[in-house]
């Protein structure tokens, strides 16, 4: 009955991980609207619970007793399918993601791989639930998303092949013991930069976020969800956001590496600051048109970290 | 049963219904999504056995790509909710021809035997890059020679339809 015993604390183990996202999601959402409102020269929420900080708590509750209304012409299946296909991704690339010793949920020889693989399969829950929702606006969000999906993984794939090279090594845990001394940052500035960079859109978040852009799509490929599903998205969105983070700063930041503090520590405050910047940006820069997005990505970052690809490769020659 | 068979049969088993699922269901979305799960499976199936490079390499490719790619197919083709089995217009040479496939996989699994995982060797992934890029970079450059032509090919259908 052992297995028995093991597959049961596996499913408990992915029942925590899912409650740790949720509490994540509702301090970055606290987090970005008070960093927003004091860039902005608001206060943001203030009347739940001191400096209005259980704001995102009596939302959250909100949402999961709300009614789960649904089109009536949408596909059941697919409808539901979709949020819990971009969700569960976005949790699961968590897992590769060394958090110091054994904090790890698995040390794959192919982590890096991985990371970049899985977080792919919610292109498809958006596609579903764009389609399955019966609705232009959906339709056309879900469209969107996936295109600008496709088109950013490439550049940031070609980044993250840089630092690869580099380490020798696919492991996340090898990439850590790599950068002991010098972080990639300073090796790899220019991937560095293209990472960010297209992370920003594959989490669509501002100025990436045509997908949703409520000027012209009222909420893109969320607009006929509400409720626990709407939720889901909302997760989703925010646990890529984390998740996108923790990795640039294992990629380029040196990860847990750093002095006096624990490894857990060092790679959370790396984190925050990766997402701060993200709530920076979001709050700076408006808005790309769809054609901008596509060019951007075609024209410029393909070029460019082929470029950098290249340059790496010659300049690691050239010491070797 | 240990842990890891009765896993590899858990997957097994949703590989065969999503396989059998997607060539029965009339609709074509539903067929999509029951090949996501079947690919998926068989992802799991390569984990189990010790390949974790393809099967990380079979999401990124196959569920990231190619089941993207057929959505968004279906989606940009206003026509296709239809399934393509439905279409089929000499139903008795695609049934013979899917037979003796079918019966061929079936017979070369059973003559390989029951399945043992590998020995992972020492940096596998290190063993296979170093092997597309030096004895079998004929074969690797090749295929890339023909993704090339396919996107040339997609690049001016696509051009042709401008007025």
């Amino acid at each position: 009955m052992s297995h028995l015993l093991t597959f049961a604390l596996g499913l408990l183990l992915g029942a925590v991980a899912f409650t740790i996202v949720g509490a994540l999601t509702a301090i970055l959402v606290l987090t970005e609207r008070k960093v927003g409102a004091r860039i902005q020269g608001r206060v943001g929420p203030m009347h739940t619970g001191p400096q209005g900080s259980l704001q995102t708590i009596a939302d959250m509750v909100k949402l999961v007793m709300k009614e789960d209304v649904r089109p009536a012409r949408a596909d059941a299946v697919a409808f539901g399918l979709g949020p819990l296909l971009v969700a569960v991704p976005a949790i699961l690339s968590l897992a590769v993601i060394p958090f110091g010793g054994p904090l790890i949920m698995r040390d794959l020889n192919v982590g890096v791989l991985y990371f970049l693989a899985v977080p792919g399969v919610t292109v498809v829950g958006l596609l579903l639930a764009g389609w399955a929702s019966y609705d232009n606006y959906s339709f056309l969000g879900g469209l969107r998303s996936s295109a600008q999906f496709i088109s950013y993984e490439i550049p940031r794939g070609l980044a993250v092949v840089t630092v690869v090279m580099l380490a020798g090594s696919l492991s996340t845990v090898d990439l850590l013991e790599a950068q002991s001394r010098v972080p990639y940052i300073v090796l790899l500035p220019l991937s560095f930069l293209i990472y960010a960079i297209t992370s920003l859109a594959e989490v669509n978040r501002i100025p990436f976020d045509i997908p949703e852009a409520e000027s012209e799509l009222v909420a893109g490929y969320h607009t006929e969800y509400s409720g626990f599903r709407w939720a889901l998205f909302f997760l989703a969105e925010y646990a890529g956001l984390f998740a996108a983070s923790a990795f640039g700063a294992l990629l380029f930041l040196g990860g847990g590496n750093g002095p006096l503090l624990p490894a857990v520590v060092w790679l959370i405050l790396k984190t925050s600051a990766l997402m701060f910047v993200g709530i920076w940006i979001r709050f700076t820069l408006p808005r790309f048109r769809a054609d901008q997005l596509m060019r951007l990505a075609w024209k410029f970052f393909l070029p460019l970290s082929l470029a950098n690809l290249v340059l790496a490769a010659l300049v690691m020659k050239a010491v070797a | 049963m240990s842990l890891q068979d009765s896993l590899f049969a858990g997957f097994g088993l949703i590989a065969v219904v999503g396989a059998l699922y997607a060539v029965i269901t009339r609709s074509l979305l539903r067929a999509i999504v029951a090949l996501g799960a079947f690919l998926t499976a068989v992802a799991g199936e390569f984990y189990l056995l010790s390949a974790d490079f393809v099967a990380v390499v079979q999401i990124f490719v196959y569920v990231g790509g190619i089941l993207v790619l057929m959505l968004f197919a279906l989606m940009l083709s206003a026509s296709g909710v239809r399934h393509p089995l439905a279409a089929i217009d000499r139903p008795g040479l695609g049934a013979v021809l899917a037979y003796a496939i079918g019966g061929g996989l079936v017979w070369a699994s059973w003559t390989a035997g029951t399945f043992v995982p590998a020995e992972l060797p020492e940096d596998a992934v290190g063993a296979l890059g170093r092997a597309l890029l030096g004895t079998q970079l004929g074969p690797f450059e090749l295929i890339g020679v023909i993704l090339l032509a396919s996107v040339i090919a997609a690049l001016s259908i696509a051009r042709r339809e401008q007025p």
